[in-house]
């Protein structure tokens, strides 16, 4: 479902390679969870799968299609099929929980419906059944600023729900989160993505977490894929390598 | 680094800003003497001839008034919505095309650096006088500064919040519409609060330069030295600016922490359109004449194109006599400003009676639009650099003193009775305590007022104090076009230098 073909990105301030001929191949339903330390490559790998970082080099294939190319109207219509979770949560805190919610839809709108945020029935039944998924309901009104982390970042995961998206990314979901409302947050992501069969990657800190989730684990070190393979197969060797200065 | 070091560094700037200081004084030939004296001098030529205020034309000067707040909501609101949109042409996270972004910036730059007083003699030259020419002006200053405060808060709300709804695919004004309004709705209001509060003191003076309002009944009564007259109209604006300056922070307290129910909303916005008409309607604004004069200006424009070399030396010369001015008006207000806000905040002063005087002096102060408090100090001490550098003092010391005590008033509380525990007394407190926790913040606020501090002076400069302002106002009305033209560009490159190096400055202060 996702091909990443000898993906490369530099940055020019400062003028570093942070990607390093990327090859990965991500199959429909795979849990993917990306783990490495800081200034690994992870979140710029998921950024240029939507292409909120542009790639320098290389392509990457979403259903077969090129991405590298895509402008204006079908990068949006790309857009609209890939859902993102963001480590500071990154909702509009004086709109409220339902409006930050149905901000998922808005991308797949007209014109006029999406400037005047005139979303159908069907819409707001979503949202709303999406909220009693991850137990906010009672939020529904409430100004975003004036939730927790946790419940923050259980809205960001319906807002990425409502896209109705073939791929859920996600950088660092629990970086921000004590390590109860952590569990919270991973459970629903992957008890919601289990459940309408979505293809998910995620960048993960905590190798414990990684673990105990993944279907499959991605090792990145320095801007190169050094571990590749399900959880089981990955050693305390193998960890203390990804994670070594 | 080490103590000794950190004191040798102090010691060096200070030594380095006394001798830019002491350079300016002796280049513009300042008499210590004459500034020294002229506060009390200035006093008591206020209280003899000044009061009582003369009450016979007051109907006439309180219409003059409330004709200087309508131009005030009018040219505020415009801006408002021009400035809006001309944040988002220069904002990276809505306009993709950095050619348009880099222009619109550029243009906002230059609108902004050549003082309201300079744009509304401008106009007067382009368009004849009228209160249309004085409408622009201030709308062409307001949006030049509101723009840039604008751009500054979307920047930082589109840094993060405006990302998920580009990674969901949403379009550019669904992104403005569902994202970028609702975070920048409270920085809108308040920057535009803000705006309003400049533009109440900016109006009253455009009548200097025949844009209308009753900056021309202060000046000619001054000039037929009618002092009270002139006491009637500045104590009615003085009243008036106070007046807003309580209703804007009532409204800013009563903003903060209040649920706005969506409706209030609507009902707010047509209260102010309302408002909005009803002042367009009373300013009675002379549309017919200036249209009438539109045919004109193609050919002032083209006159303009001209750029007169020869004056480049003599402009550049006058624009560092303004500097000049600027500087050490800053410096003396920073000072005062200093002592008078350590004995003024509520927190550390000696005499709560004394801490209320200084706020109620400084709050009259800052009411007087400063090109106002030159005049009567022209009167009093006569025309020149000395006068100019008093009346300098005088409004950087009332920003400043304001600036001061509210940065000496968010320290925390524990700081002081820490230190009154062990026995210090005023002076100890102040000089241990407070002022290595002030006194980067202190320095924050001097940088920015350097910059308004400058302009101010090329502005009082076009009412007589000298300057590259008094060369500008006498190009005008000699009709000499390439002058004005070089004048213009000098003003914009000098003071588009200072906004640089003031952010620089910001930069590391920080």
């Amino acid at each position: 479902m996702l091909e990443i073909c000898a993906l490369v990105k530099n940055f020019t301030h400062p003028d570093t390679e942070v990607l390093h001929k990327i090859n990965l191949t991500v199959r429909a339903g795979e849990f993917v969870v990306v783990i490495g330390p800081s200034g690994s490559g992870k979140t710029t790998l998921i950024r240029c799968i939507n292409r909120l970082t542009d790639p320098t080099a290389g392509e990457i294939f979403f259903e077969g299609q090129p991405t590298s190319q895509l402008r204006g109207a079908k990068l949006r219509a790309l857009r609209t099929q890939i859902g993102m979770i963001f480590q500071d949560y990154n909702l509009i805190y004086r709109s409220n929980v339902m409006q930050n919610v149905l901000h998922g839809r808005l991308g797949q709108m007209g014109f006029f419906r999406s400037a005047l945020g005139l979303y159908s029935r069907q819409d707001l039944r979503e949202a709303r059944e999406l909220l009693v998924a991850v137990g906010l309901e009672e939020f529904t009104h409430n100004k975003a600023q004036s939730l927790s982390g946790g419940q923050m970042q259980r809205v960001g995961i319906c807002r990425a729900m409502m896209q109705n998206p073939k791929l859920l990314l996600a950088d660092e979901p629990i970086s921000s989160l004590d390590p109860a409302s952590a569990k919270v947050v991973l459970d629903q992501i992957k008890a919601l993505t289990q459940a309408r069969g979505l293809t998910s990657i995620i960048n993960l800190h905590q190798v414990d977490f990684a673990k105990a989730y993944a279907s499959r684990i991605v090792g990145l070190r320095l801007g190169e894929i050094v571990f590749d393979g399900v959880p089981e197969d990955l050693t305390q060797e193998m960890t203390d390598y990804i994670y070594a200065r | 680094m080490h103590d000794r070091q950190v004191r040798v560094k102090f010691w060096a700037n200070v030594a380095l800003v006394a001798a830019v200081v002491v350079l300016c004084f002796f280049y513009l030939g300042l008499d210590p003497v004459r500034i020294l004296t002229a506060a009390p001098h200035f006093a008591g030529y206020i209280a003899v001839n000044f009061f009582p205020p003369s009450l016979t034309h007051a109907p006439v000067y309180i219409s003059a008034v409330l004709h200087t707040v309508a131009f005030a909501v009018v040219s505020t609101c415009i801006s408002a919505v021009l400035s809006f949109i001309f944040a988002l042409l220069m904002s990276e996270a809505i306009m993709p095309w950095r050619a348009v972004r880099w222009v619109t910036r550029f243009v906002m730059t230059f609108v902004r650096n050549i003082p309201v007083i300079i744009w509304a003699s401008l106009m007067v030259l382009v368009f004849g006088i009228g209160s249309m020419v004085g409408l622009i002006a201030l709308i062409l200053a307001t949006t030049g500064f509101l723009s840039r405060s604008y751009a500054e808060s979307i920047g930082e709300i589109a840094a993060k919040k405006l990302e998920p709804l580009r990674a969901s695919g949403v379009r550019t004004l669904g992104i403005i519409r569902h994202g970028l309004l609702p975070e920048f709705a409270p920085a809108w209001f308040n920057w535009t609060l803000f705006a309003f509060e400049l533009n109440i003191r900016a109006s009253a003076v455009l009548g200097m330069v025949g844009a209308g309002g009753m900056g021309v009944m202060i000046q000619t009564q001054l000039n037929l030295r009618r002092f009270n007259e002139v006491a009637t109209m500045v104590l009615l604006l003085i009243f008036i600016v106070l007046c807003t300056e309580l209703a804007a922070g009532w409204i800013r307290k009563k903003q903060m922490g209040v649920k706005v129910p969506r409706v209030k909303g609507w009902v707010l916005a047509l209260a102010v359109a309302a408002v909005f008409f009803i002042c367009l309607n009373y300013l009675n604004l002379d549309m017919a004449r200036f249209l009438n004069r539109l045919s004109n200006a193609p050919r002032i424009l083209r006159l303009l194109a001209d750029v007169n070399v020869a004056m480049l030396l003599p402009g550049v010369r006058q624009f560092f006599v303004s500097f000049a001015m600027g500087i050490v008006g800053l410096v003396f207000g920073g000072l005062l400003a200093f002592v008078l806000a350590f004995c003024a905040a509520d927190n550390i002063t000696p005499w709560r009676p004394l801490a209320f005087l200084i706020k109620a002096f400084v709050s009259i102060v800052r009411a007087v639009p400063s090109l106002i408090i030159i005049l009567m100090i022209v009167a009093a001490i006569g025309l020149g650099h000395n006068a100019g550098v008093v009346g300098l003092t005088l409004s950087s010391m009332g920003y400043l003193t304001k600036a001061f005590i509210a940065t000496i008033e968010e320290q925390h509380r524990g700081l002081i009775t820490a230190m009154r525990a062990t026995g210090a007394n005023w002076g100890q407190i102040v000089l241990h305590g407070l002022l290595p926790a002030v006194v980067t913040g202190f320095l924050a606020w001097v940088a920015i007022r350097l910059e308004t501090s400058v302009a101010e002076s090329i502005t009082l400069g076009v009412v007589g104090a000298g300057g590259i302002g008094t060369l500008l106002a006498r190009a005008i009305r000699q009709f000499d076009y390439p002058t004005v033209t070089l004048l213009i560009l000098i003003i914009f490159i000098g003071m588009a230098c200072l906004e640089g190096a003031v952010s620089a400055i910001r930069r590391r202060i920080f």
